[in-house]
């Protein structure tokens, strides 16, 4: 991701960033399976960012947040739950073309 | 160049017939690569590979892997197929239109759109390797090889004016 539109450039909110909560917060503990989404060179910022905020209702902030995580360290985890959720969301994140795998987290 | 804006009703596209003719031929060329099985090796079709990926990248997963593919593939192709028919069907509104195009597209269709032109961007995103440091103005327009690339740029384009509506 991510390209950049020649014509438009993706605006990102970075001075909202700090008033973010934390991502961990609300998730349960004891939820043993991520949902990650990887870089890839073709997926627009803007598109992650619309994507992340139509599938989990994220704000444009938390979804800028996890697009700029995804753009800078190549992953980011978006979601997490039971096997059965992260399935879900895997499915849903590909049918928007994003690049999202799942894996158990270890503590 | 295409014109995207927002009004009251939906999103306004200005189409010039050339932008029209080429969004025309994307369903074509998309569908049968959306809706095409698994190669018989393993890591032979990539385009494939990167409109459909796998879920687990652990190898001992390769059970849950297999029954997850069984459960959702067919929605996939379901869901992506409709968004190329989406884009071809508001296409069709203005087929005859003399000159540019003016079309008009509800939430629903704009996400429809948004979902094909970025199918159409990672199909030939693989086949044309675009890396992250392609550089669209490096494009030589007097080579006839370059052709495919101003086309994925032009996509890239529509689909960049259309999100930066989408989220104002």
């Amino acid at each position: 991701m991510m390209a950049t539109s020649p014509a438009a450039p993706a605006e990102v909110e970075v001075e909202e960033l700090g008033a973010e909560p934390d991502f961990e917060e609300g998730i349960e503990t004891d939820t043993p399976w991520l949902v990650i989404v990887w870089n890839d060179p073709v997926n627009l910022m803007s598109y992650v960012v619309f994507v992340f905020q139509k599938l989990f209702g994220y704000s444009r902030s938390k979804a800028t947040k996890l697009m700029l995580e995804v753009h800078h360290d190549g992953k980011s985890v978006v979601a997490s739950g039971t096997r059965e959720k992260a399935e879900g969301d895997v499915g849903r994140l590909h049918a928007h073309g994003l690049w999202a795998t799942m894996e158990r987290d270890t503590p | 160049m295409a014109s995207v804006k927002k009004r009251r009703k939906g999103v306004v596209l200005e189409l010039s017939p050339e932008e029209v003719a080429l969004l025309q031929t994307l369903p074509a060329q998309l569908a049968p690569v959306i809706e095409r099985g698994p190669p018989a090796d393993a890591g032979t079709d990539p385009v494939r590979d990167r409109l459909f990926p796998r879920a687990y990248l652990d190898p001992t997963e390769e059970e849950a892997e297999h029954n997850w593919q069984d459960m959702v593939h067919s929605d996939l192709v379901a869901e992506k197929s409709a968004a190329l028919a989406a884009l071809a069907e508001t296409l069709e509104r203005v087929a005859d239109a003399d000159g540019d195009a003016k079309l008009t597209l509800d939430r629903a269709e704009t996400e429809a759109w948004l979902s094909a032109l970025n199918d159409a961007r990672l199909a030939l995103g693989v086949t044309l390797g675009i890396t992250e440091e392609h550089d669209p103005s490096r494009l030589d327009p007097s080579d006839p090889g370059s052709q495919p690339f101003f086309v994925y740029d032009w996509l890239t384009m529509l689909q960049g004016t259309i999100l930066e509506v989408v989220l104002q």
